[in-house]
């Protein structure tokens, strides 16, 4: 104990802190090398089996192997395992950045509205075969959806904005948009035939099997530009979880930062929930977990983000794919989601008191 | 001129005037200023228009710089203002939530975040050894008290080196001891670095112990300035605070001592 004391004191704070943020830099190594290793079991399992050594030959010399395998693993596993990674860790950057500028721990692109958007687009145009002119028909339900995803940030964007609107209010603000755009889909159900029915519970339902490898690049490519951009803003975030004035004080344009952060979290929501559907709770769920990991230091936390956003997607995925059924991993995302969504309310109402 | 002051400074919210031509006279380095005045005087308004977290009509003096003419990054630098309000939700520890108001700004290089250099880790580390807060450093903010959090916010304002400090009731909601550290934490800091503070202090006998220089605010309008044994008076309780009240020495020491609540007079507000 004395020991312990007498180390404790003659390592200084600093020495401390920069031991502290070594092992959490070694943690978030850990976690990209899981999310690689989940991504192999990933892909290796499915209703034909295929061992890992298998798997390398076929992703890196695809002529030599029988083209069967071949199939399997560039159309149908890849896209399919790699969608999931993307989507996971798109959805939980944008989770992560919104917990941050709302000042809220339960903010996230689908409790405040942005994924019952993009539904209720997805709706107008699976129902009605309403959508924006000029867009390819196979595209037309995923352009739909990220217009009215893009909307729905706008318009949390716009009341940010707005002098005196505080978060709080801006939070139940997203609530409300939940439950109008909720009604509006249920509206379109009312009226919709047999077919189209089908289609949109299905559509609402999230799938991965809508993966493709131009989605891939597209949803990437936000991904790539919208993550060295928040890096960037690292250290202004983590003052900002200090309270806003205190960050204004200290010479943060706290406006800009959560505008910018706000453009960041539509295009990615909004791309995420357009090509896959509703996934639920990933958003709310991954940024806790890098919170547990690596504390909230944003230039750990961000990246810890994302990967647990990729991991948590990817396991799911997997156990998505039950022996002959595919079962949609919207809905395994919110069985697993709300036990851990009760958890952290819970513990705040507890940090309250 | 040396030392901060204000000129013809008044402010508004939305259409309501808070603030009307305030004349602060010179605070000087090294001082401590109480400012003081009943709930709603305006007082916490003053310093965030001296910060710039609100627009302040007016002229803000700073040793013959108009710190309204300086964009907010640089009079941030200069200035440094700790809200009333407590960080509640954060798991940042006390070491990362110092060395966070010291990075703040910092844009890094190209797309990577900047990495704290050693002086800087270095000085968050010595204002935590001064503030008597090292064996705190690793604790997540929220696990500490309200002293202790107060003392980090005080960390996290010194950290940035200001030549003025605006404090917003730092020992509102403090039991006595913490009350003391606090009050002996902000006065070494100003001797020490030579500080400009000004305090928001509701406990009038904290005002008269502690500062050097009492500014009064009242509906909006400068009441008073000065030594604090001459602005507070008989005459400053009964106008200002409608109560019966008078300076007494003990053991040398001012005190106040209040009698009676007067009658209701609308001149109060």
């Amino acid at each position: 104990m004395t020991q312990v004391q007498a180390c404790a004191s003659a390592d200084g704070a600093g020495e401390r802190y920069r031991h502290r943020h070594g092992r959490r830099v070694l943690l978030l190594s850990a976690l990209a090398l899981a999310l690689v290793v989940s991504l192999a079991v990933d892909i290796t399992t499915g209703p034909s089996g295929m061992s890992l050594t298998r798997l390398l030959q076929v992703l890196w010399d695809p002529a030599s192997m029988p083209r069967v395998e071949a199939v399997i693993v560039w159309n149908v596993r890849l896209p399919y395992a790699l969608m999931a990674v993307l989507v996971g860790a798109a959805l939980a950057l944008a989770g992560a950045e919104m917990q941050t500028v709302l000042d809220n721990p339960l903010a996230s692109p689908f409790t405040l509205g942005v994924s019952a958007a993009a539904a209720f687009g997805a709706a107008l145009a699976i129902v009605l075969g309403m959508g924006i002119p000029g867009v390819p028909a196979q595209y037309l339900i995923s352009a739909n959806a990220f217009l009215f995803a893009l909307a729905s940030v706008a318009l949390l964007y716009l009341l940010a904005r707005w002098r005196g609107f505080g978060v709080e209010s801006l939070v139940l603000f997203g609530i409300a948009l939940v439950f109008a755009f909720n009604a509006l889909v249920a509206l379109l159900q009312f009226v919709a035939s047999q077919d189209s029915l089908q289609q949109l519970v299905f559509w609402t339902l999230g799938s991965l099997a809508r993966a493709s490898w131009e989605k891939l690049a597209i949803l990437a490519a936000a991904l790539l530009l919208c993550l060295p951009f928040s890096l960037r803003q690292s250290w202004a975030l983590t003052a900002l979880t200090l309270g806003e004035e205190r960050a204004r004080s200290f010479g943060i344009d706290v406006g800009r930062l959560r505008v910018l952060s706000l453009l960041r979290i539509s295009l990615l929501s909004a791309l995420a929930v357009s090509f896959v559907g509703t996934i639920g709770f990933i958003g709310l769920i991954a940024p806790h977990i890098a919170r547990l990991l690596v504390g909230e230091d944003h230039r750990l936390f961000l990246p810890a983000s994302v990967l647990s956003g990729g991991l948590s997607m990817a396991s799911i995925a997997s156990k998505a794919l039950m022996p002959g059924v595919l079962i949609p991993v919207g809905i395994v995302t919110a069985l697993v989601g709300i036990p851990f969504f009760m958890a952290i309310v819970m513990r705040n109402r507890r940090g309250a008191l | 001129m040396t030392g901060l002051s204000t000129q013809a400074l008044s402010m508004h919210y939305g259409s309501r005037s808070v603030l009307q031509d305030i004349h602060l006279p010179a605070l000087l380095p090294g001082t401590i200023t109480a400012l003081i005045g009943p709930n709603a005087a305006g007082k916490s308004t003053l310093l965030r228009g001296i910060a710039g977290l609100h627009k302040a009509h007016g002229q803000i003096w700073l040793e013959g710089v108009d710190l309204n003419r300086l964009p907010q990054v640089e009079r941030a630098q200069q200035v440094v203002y700790l809200p009333q309000s407590l960080p509640e939700r954060t798991r940042l520890c006390a070491f990362e939530a110092v060395l966070s108001a010291a990075m703040a700004g910092h844009r890094g290089a190209g797309f990577a975040p900047g990495r704290p250099s050693p002086t800087v880790l270095k000085g968050v580390e010595k204002i935590l050894a001064d503030l008597d807060l090292t064996a705190l450093a690793d604790r997540p903010i929220d696990a500490l008290s309200g002293g202790q959090r107060q003392l980090v916010g005080l960390a996290q304002a010194l950290v940035r080196q200001p030549r003025v400090l605006l404090l917003d009731e730092p020992t509102s909601a403090l039991d006595l001891y913490h009350q003391c550290q606090v009050v002996e934490a902000i006065t070494q800091a100003t001797r020490e670095r030579n500080l400009i503070t000004l305090v928001v202090v509701h406990d009038i006998n904290l005002a008269l112990g502690f500062s050097d220089q009492v500014v009064v605010l009242h509906n909006g309008q400068l009441a008073a300035a000065g030594p604090p044994q001459v602005v507070i008076n008989q005459a400053l309780l009964k106008n200002v605070y409608g109560v019966s009240g008078r300076l007494e020495q003990v053991h040398g020491r001012p005190l106040v001592m209040v009698d009676a609540r007067l009658p209701f007079s609308p001149a109060l507000g």
